[in-house]
């Protein structure tokens, strides 16, 4: 009986240790796949990537690919702002540096029409290139799986069609706040909008005993279609607003969209940073980390930042919340999600499918949240992977809470709210305009609106049949 | 008595002016200085800090790419290579602009041909023209012809700023020489040659070096043309500046430091030519 | 054999000339595809590039944004020209009293001139920032509100003018420097002895003879202002709202982030048309006032 226990803790040791020298080689994991990995070796790809987290994560990790398979990556890595412009720029002029770039749904659905992005259906489906069983598609959350899907139907075929990127981090829009001050404030985490306008009010008011001063409300205000995006839509949407009606005029002046504009104009202009106009994510990132704000109602993902003692003073006295509702009860989020395309000028198409497997099979995404910490993440084996889930267990005021919100939003609340067109980005900022001068008070918001709305009337016309 | 009195107020008044203007002028130096020493919890700690421990760590992440106390934030930046593109298509660029632009000066301030003044114009609205304009159908062509994003093309590009500027102050320092030199000059048996490189060359030689060194400061505070038609890998400093804005924080010690290493080849450049600066910045317009 | 050298000077002369001429017309290029492109609605998301006359100048006589643009571009250099001048001349007077340390003083000045404006633009910005900014705070320590600086549309556009007048202010003020020193002394001695005021002799004597110098720096200052970029697109991008929106920001907006490539270069070519008619008549004033004053 001892012989046989003894002879199975020796069997099991054994194992263990063939486990762990498989794990030693971290090309073995890939090699399972039945992809000719090598098919390609000597080609050299070039990658172009936002600075981002996920770019972050994904860096370290490039020598294992090129390992794999013989590729050689180059990439460029540059700001957001720049990122874009240069990219328009490359693909436009029709010669195609990158293979491979981050992009996002809302670029895609222009890069589509103008045709510089490839439809990625055609390589998935493709044995030689693809196994799909290694690779499981199924494991990607759905919600940002599809937004990277568009038949090309303005104002409607999200989640069908092309493929054209594959998410690679997700980011939605909920409350953060000062769980401390809250409580030496006697504050409640408010679940309307009027409630958030009075509660961040109050706080902008009592902020102002604190040495330096404590603000109400960080949320970015640049001029661009980004300040839409995030907390405004949010609130937005939960109001029940769309940008678009589905004969492509405008829908932003609607008498509640008006309701729920003027809500968040007045938090801006009474709890809001001064000088909000030109205030960027950054800004409004490490001023909450710095504890200059009360509440932030930007992407959920900070927290990453916020709960990091080494970058924040305020790890663990920030308190999570769902954003709050509309009247009815409604809850609504909006999403953003990086993901990576291929460029439709590439001269090595299956190369940059290789890299793009690579990248987001499902190893490759868990070692990037694990070790280089890319939130939120778009595997499901990789958010609820026990390593992840102890680390993010401990965000919040209550063991779980960022979890659960989360989970809330992939569940229920968070999509993408866009109405696909490949304007979008250029309907927004003008409707940041809009915001800028309701915000100013050069407008009544409700004639920033209707102002607004004239003029995306005009910039959609072109798509109208 | 009530003369001297007069006399030391407007000289109060004066040093008061004075004080501010220089205020002024050195606080922001001071201030960005001051940031490119301090630590990043240092840079973005409110109230605002005026004494600090200094560090160079800044300076050594920018630089050599290394921290040594290892507690920073580093983004990959490539700061020298940058600098060294810089310094490549700006002394390209100049160099090209000096070859062809002090032959046509010496021509427009010597001789008289039809047309002169308004290609002199020409050349000289390039330098008021709107760099989006040009930019635009030049990164069309570059592709076209394959030399976007490469040294030579972006040397061609700063065409537009250096060389009207090369013309239009070399013309002025060719007019300042006296025709009756280069007349006596031809009495003696000189051939256009030998006068242009015996007797206008060495006048014009201090003229050469400012014009040279100021078009060099100008290629150099250049953004758009370096930031449209740059690759990653010829990409120049000034553009590149932006890039230390990242998503994890803005690393505002580590571009302070950048921005004042970008200040220093101007700065030691403008102190070699400090007399002929004013000139300069006039297209030789002021006698400095 | 004086015709035989005046010949081959002509050809030298032109021979000289031509790779500058070359390098010109090539620059002439770009210029011309912008105006092309100007009479088509090329967009790059749709990829039509059609001819369609000068509809896209049409629907600028039409498009509010674009007014508002212009009208934007103009109070930016007149505030920034205002500024830099006036400073400037002050400045120019200052350091040419003789205090103490003149000569340190004016190297000082002279820096900022050194530094690109977008670099200028970053570190203005940083010490603009509305709550962790060292101007907001250095202002609350003195017992003032802090500002919003480019943060709000009322003061947006005086923040961008003052770091832009931050660059420039030396630029202007060592032109004029440079010009008073070169003023010739025989007419204030004159002055001096028929005993007219000091404020008679600078209206009367310094502003007529320093009127080409005055030219060069309204020349320089107003078209760069005009066709200024670099603070705006680093400090505000345009906003708030469209508050420091200039013409040439206006342009990056169409083309770069809305692909709209022909309606951008009708914006471009209307500023370049504004910048060529008032640079040729200001070079021609300059000659005429540098004619005037040096009598040749």
């Amino acid at each position: 009986m001892k012989k046989v226990a003894w002879l199975i803790s020796v069997v099991g040791l054994v194992f263990l240790f063939a486990v762990a020298f498989a794990q030693e080689d971290p090309l073995a994991y890939y090699q399972q796949a039945k992809i000719n990995w090598k098919a390609f070796e000597g080609t050299q790809l070039t990658i172009g990537l936002n600075k981002h987290p996920f770019t972050e994560s994904l860096r370290p990790l490039l020598s294992i690919f090129e390992q794999l398979t013989g590729i050689k990556v180059a990439y460029v890595i540059l700001p957001e702002e720049e990122f874009f412009e240069k990219l328009l720029i490359d693909l436009s002029s029709g010669g195609g540096i990158f293979d491979v770039y981050m992009t996002s749904p809302m670029f895609e659905w222009r890069y589509q029409y103008a045709g510089w992005i490839e439809d990625l259906n055609t390589y998935w489906n493709n044995p030689e290139l693809t196994d799909q069983a290694w690779y499981n598609r199924e494991d990607f959350y759905e919600k940002p799986l599809r937004a990277n899907m568009w038949d090309g139907t303005i104002a409607g075929g999200l989640g069908q069609g092309r493929w054209n990127g594959i998410p690679v981090m997700v980011e939605f829009f909920c409350q953060a706040y000062r769980n401390d001050l809250r409580e030496k404030w006697g504050l409640t985490v408010p679940t309307t909008y009027p409630d958030l306008l009075d509660t961040l009010t109050k706080a902008a008011e009592l902020g102002k005993q604190e040495k330096p001063q404590v603000y109400g409300v960080a949320n970015r205000g640049i001029k661009s279609w980004s300040t839409v995006h995030s907390g405004y839509f949010t609130a937005f949407s939960t109001y029940g607003q769309k940008d678009l009606n589905p004969d492509l005029t405008a829908a932003i002046n609607t008498p509640q969209a008006k309701e729920i504009t003027k809500i968040w104009v007045d938090i801006l202009q009474k709890a809001g940073p001064p000088g909000w106009p030109n205030y960027t994510w950054y800004d409004a990132k490490q001023n909450f980390a710095a504890g200059r704000f009360y509440e932030i109602t930007d992407c959920d993902f900070f927290a990453a930042t916020y709960e990091n003692p080494a970058q924040s003073v305020v790890a663990g006295k920030t308190g999570y919340a769902l954003p709050p509702a509309a009247p009815d009860g409604n809850i609504t989020s909006n999403m953003w999600t990086w993901s990576l395309g291929m460029s439709a000028l590439s001269k090595h198409k299956e190369a940059a499918w290789l890299f793009l497997m690579w990248a987001t099979a499902p190893q490759t995404m868990l070692d990037g949240t694990l070790k280089y910490d890319n939130f939120n993440p778009t595997r499901k084996s990789v958010w609820e992977n026990p390593a992840v889930v102890e680390k993010t267990m401990k965000w919040g005021t209550k063991p779980g809470e960022y979890r659960e919100i989360v989970d809330a939003m992939y569940a229920k609340y968070g999509d993408i709210r866009w109405t696909p067109n490949p304007d979008v980005t250029a309907l927004g900022d003008i409707w940041a305009e809009a915001l800028h001068e309701a915000y100013e008070g050069k407008k009544p918001v409700e004639q920033a609106l209707d102002d607004a709305a004239v003029k995306i009337n005009e910039l959609m016309t072109k798509w109208k049949k | 008595m009530e003369n001297n009195k007069k006399i030391s107020s407007t000289k109060l008044i004066s040093t008061v002016g004075l004080i501010i203007l220089m205020l002024w002028t050195a606080f922001p130096l001071y201030w960005v200085l001051n940031m490119s020493i301090q630590t990043p919890l240092d840079v973005i700690s409110y109230p605002p800090k005026f004494v600090f421990d200094a560090t160079l760590e800044n300076y050594s992440v920018v630089l050599l790419g290394r921290a040594w106390l290892g507690k920073y934030e580093t983004v990959q930046t490539d700061f020298p290579r940058y600098f060294l593109n810089s310094l490549i298509v700006c002394f390209g660029a100049v160099g090209l602009s000096m070859l062809v632009g002090v032959p046509a000066a010496y021509s427009l301030a010597r001789y008289n041909f039809r047309g002169k003044e308004n290609f002199a114009f020409t050349l000289l609205s390039f330098r008021f023209a709107p760099g989006l304009i040009v930019i635009l159908p030049l990164f069309v062509i570059f592709r076209r012809i394959g030399i976007y994003g490469t040294y030579h093309g972006m040397m061609l590009a700063y065409q537009l700023i250096t060389l009207p500027f090369a013309v239009w102050l070399m013309r002025g320092f060719f007019e300042d020489i006296p025709m009756e030199l280069e007349h006596a000059a031809r009495i003696d048996g000189y051939s256009w040659w030998g006068i242009f490189r015996k007797v206008d060359l060495p006048l014009v030689a201090p003229g050469i070096a400012a014009t040279a060194i100021l078009s060099f400061i100008f290629a150099w505070n250049e953004f758009l043309f370096g930031y449209i038609l740059s690759s990653d890998v010829t990409r120049p400093v000034t553009p590149s500046l932006m890039g230390f804005i990242s998503y994890e924080q803005v690393l505002w010690g580590q571009m302070a430091a950048a921005a004042i290493v970008t200040l220093l080849p101007s700065l030691v450049l403008a102190i070699f030519i400090q007399r002929y600066l004013v000139r300069g910045l006039t297209f030789g317009a002021v006698k400095g | 054999m004086e015709l035989r050298r005046s010949f081959w000077s002509r050809n030298i002369a032109l021979l000289l000339f031509l790779p500058a001429f070359l390098l010109t017309v090539g620059i002439l290029v770009p210029f011309g595809y912008s105006v092309v492109m100007s009479f088509t609605n090329f967009n790059l998301t749709t990829g039509t590039s059609d001819f369609i006359g000068i509809g896209n100048y049409l629907k600028l006589t039409r498009d509010p944004e674009f007014w508002n643009s212009l009208k934007v571009t103009l109070l930016f250099t007149v505030g920034a020209v205002i500024f830099e001048v006036g400073i400037g001349f002050i400045a120019a007077y200052l350091l040419n009293l003789g205090l103490l340390g003149q000569k340190i003083w004016r190297t000082l000045f002279l820096l900022p001139v050194m530094l690109p404006p977008t670099v200028a633009a970053i570190m203005w910005k940083l010490m603009m920032a509305p709550i962790q900014g060292v101007f907001n705070y250095l202002l609350q320590l003195v017992g003032f509100a802090g500002s919003e600086w480019l943060g709000g549309s009322s003061t947006a556009l005086l923040s961008v003018i003052l770091i832009d007048a931050y660059v420039f202010v030396p630029f202007a003020g060592m032109i004029f420097l440079a010009g008073v020193q070169n003023l010739p002394k025989e007419p204030y001695e004159a002055a001096a002895v028929d005993g007219v005021s000091n404020w008679f002799t600078f209206r009367k004597l310094t502003i007529p003879l320093l009127k080409p110098v005055i030219l060069i720096v309204l020349l320089f200052r107003i078209m760069d202002c005009l066709k200024h970029f670099d603070i705006i697109y680093a400090a505000t991008k345009g906003g708030p709202a469209s508050a420091t929106m200039t013409l040439s920001v206006q342009a990056y907006y169409h083309s770069f982030r809305w692909t709209n490539m022909g309606y951008a270069f009708a914006h471009l070519v209307v500023l370049w048309a504004i910048v060529y008619v008032l640079s040729y008549f200001l070079v021609g004033q300059w000659k005429k006032a540098v004619s005037e004053v040096h009598g040749g």
